[in-house]
């Protein structure tokens, strides 16, 4: 066995899965409003907006020890070449 | 209805159901989450011995589980002992490949498909399987994608790797959310996989089909 296989005819739906695994009709619509909330979040955002991986890093960057403060190991030659 | 590469027609209570036969352990979670993505993508309902509840004789309800699906795919990539004391192998998965070959061998329409991490590794932990295609996925997420793509194949609706990656990313920030409203710690229980099957379909149905258009 383990040669490819091709499947053909229906395409199984969020209804037949629910149905299959017995998740109840109402436990499916609360799922169905969170694929909705998953994919209007990722429309929401305007293109060419930063994303929020890209805010917290430029954060990060603000906070970082090279603005001001020495460095833990008190290697400021970052400090030094930003001066 | 589902059939094989030759043409013949695959019968089963459930024709679009796949049997997960995966290690359930943390470090597995994201190749977990890509299996549920990579077959819902395809169409497929994820099937797993997660939904058997507690109280019923185990080993019934696995083969019951099993004999309704017409595909299984059995990741054979944790062969490591486990850190617990007493350090011992899980034997689980291969007993359950065991079951779907002789379900098989025993006249029934049932294709079962063995995954790994590491190519040629199967040879020196499970040699009764020389001469089988095994799907290495490399321990990686595109390569569960890349090996399902392998192992399937559909006319209308093929997914690709992309649409897939689409399914899984949004499926990983379902997982707080899921947790949350299972009251579980971990995603290898039965409602956390129900839930997390039902939204990977419900995803599919609007990210595959859009890209189809």
């Amino acid at each position: 066995m383990s040669a490819p296989v091709k499947i053909v005819g229906p395409f199984a739906t969020a209804a037949d899965t629910a149905k299959a695994l017995g998740v109840s009709p109402a436990r499916q619509k609360q799922l169905e409003r969170l694929v909705d909330g998953l994919l209007s979040g990722r429309k929401r955002r305007p293109r060419g907006a930063a994303s929020k991986s890209h805010e917290s890093a430029v954060l990060r960057k603000k906070r970082s020890p090279a603005n001001g403060k020495s460095l833990p190991n008190g290697n400021n030659k970052q400090r030094r070449a930003i001066k | 209805m589902a059939t094989t590469n030759s043409g013949e027609r695959l019968n089963s209570a459930s024709p679009l159901a796949v049997f997960l036969n995966l290690p359930y352990d943390s470090k597995f979670q994201p190749l977990f989450l890509a299996y549920i993505a990579g077959v819902t993508a395809f169409g497929l309902t994820p099937r797993a011995t997660l939904e058997i509840p507690g109280g019923t004789r185990r080993l019934d309800r696995i083969f019951a589980i099993l004999s309704e699906c017409p595909y299984s795919i059995h990741d054979l990539s944790r062969v490591q002992l486990n850190r617990t004391r007493p350090t011992t192998p899980r034997f689980n998965m291969p007993f359950e490949l065991g079951l779907a070959v002789a379900h098989e061998r025993a006249g029934h329409r049932h294709m079962w498909f063995v995954f790994e991490e590491m190519n040629r590794r199967i040879l020196k932990s499970l040699s009764d399987l020389n001469g089988t295609d095994v799907y290495i996925h490399d321990g990686k997420i595109d390569g569960v994608f890349r090996e399902l793509s392998n192992a399937l194949s559909r006319e209308e609706r093929q997914p690709g790797l992309p649409q897939m990656w689409m399914v899984y990313r949004e499926l990983r920030k379902a997982v707080p959310a899921v947790l949350l409203r299972t009251g579980s710690k971990t995603l290898f229980e039965a409602r956390p996989f129900r839930d997390l099957s039902v939204i990977a379909s419900n995803l599919a149905d609007r990210i595959v089909e859009a890209g189809d258009e």
